[in-house]
């Protein structure tokens, strides 16, 4: 039997490659990913479709946009988790690029993953950054 | 002490205002960063940028209270992180805010030799300290 922390692992290995089916699987029916209010998509995303929605959206926005996963943190079969993140990318109008990393909050029930709550390093620098690639684009 | 015991005791000593037996947990090499766009972002090295650091959040916001709930260790023992609800009231508009952040320390000899809090916002922090209209 899988434990929590390689149910996480194996949900965010198949989100990375585009693999819905595997993320579908190992989601939660009350899934939900929180963003701040200060980004260009704050908001709540709900079960599937919401997290289809949320990565389009942040990929809609953002060009060249690369995730890379640096830290898993969290006993084998803890309900809580943090996954520190590595995101990179370019302004919407390709101007500017950006590096920075997003500590996750995730929140695994009954050996699915049911919430996400992403603490971005700056939420401010990436609103400014989206601001003014819209004004130039 | 275990790594999370390390880091609530360091709480514990600092929220009874007990400052010289939190500052005897700090390393000689500790570093606080906080994101640049807060009104006290940079970094702040040592004893004395811990200092300035606790003197930079104070000239901002009073009534500041974070609150741990609880934190996970990574498998080496060095990496602490610390989920926190705070509140908190801007000295320059009144406004009060409540919010949560996740705090990444490090250890190094069991003192603390870094700590880097993930805001939940900082655009919220700027807009209600008065930086944003």
């Amino acid at each position: 039997m899988e434990s929590n922390k390689q149910i996480l692992q194996k949900f965010i290995e198949a989100a990375q490659r585009l693999d819905d089916e595997t993320v579908g699987a190992l989601m939660h029916p009350a899934f939900v990913v929180h963003e701040a209010a200060g980004l260009p998509y704050a908001g709540e995303y709900h079960g599937l479709a919401g997290w289809q929605k949320l990565f389009s959206t942040v990929i809609g926005i953002w060009r060249d946009v690369a995730i890379k996963t640096e830290m898993y943190i969290g006993a084998d079969d803890a309900e809580d988790f943090a996954v520190l993140m590595a995101f990179s990318g370019k302004s919407p109008d390709g101007q500017e690029g950006f590096q920075t990393r997003i500590l996750e909050h995730w929140r695994m029930k009954d050996g699915k993953v049911i919430e996400v709550w992403p603490h971005y390093w700056d939420t401010h620098a990436m609103r400014a950054l989206y601001e003014r690639g819209q004004k130039k684009g | 002490m275990s790594p999370q015991e390390i880091i609530f005791r360091f709480y514990e000593l600092v929220g009874q205002g007990d400052m010289a037996g939190a500052e005897a947990m700090i390393h000689p090499e500790f570093a606080g960063e906080e994101a640049v766009s807060l009104p006290y972002g940079g970094t702040y090295k040592g004893l004395e940028g811990w200092h300035r650091l606790l003197a930079s959040v104070g000239s901002v916001f009073t009534e500041f209270v974070p609150t741990v709930k609880y934190a996970l260790t990574d498998d080496t023992g060095t990496r602490v992180i610390v989920m926190v609800d705070l509140t908190g009231r801007s000295i320059k508009t009144g406004e009060r805010f409540e919010t949560s952040l996740l705090e990444l320390w490090e250890l190094r000899d069991g003192l603390i030799s870094l700590v880097r809090p993930y805001y939940w916002d900082t655009h919220l922090l700027r807009r209600v300290s008065g930086m944003e209209n």
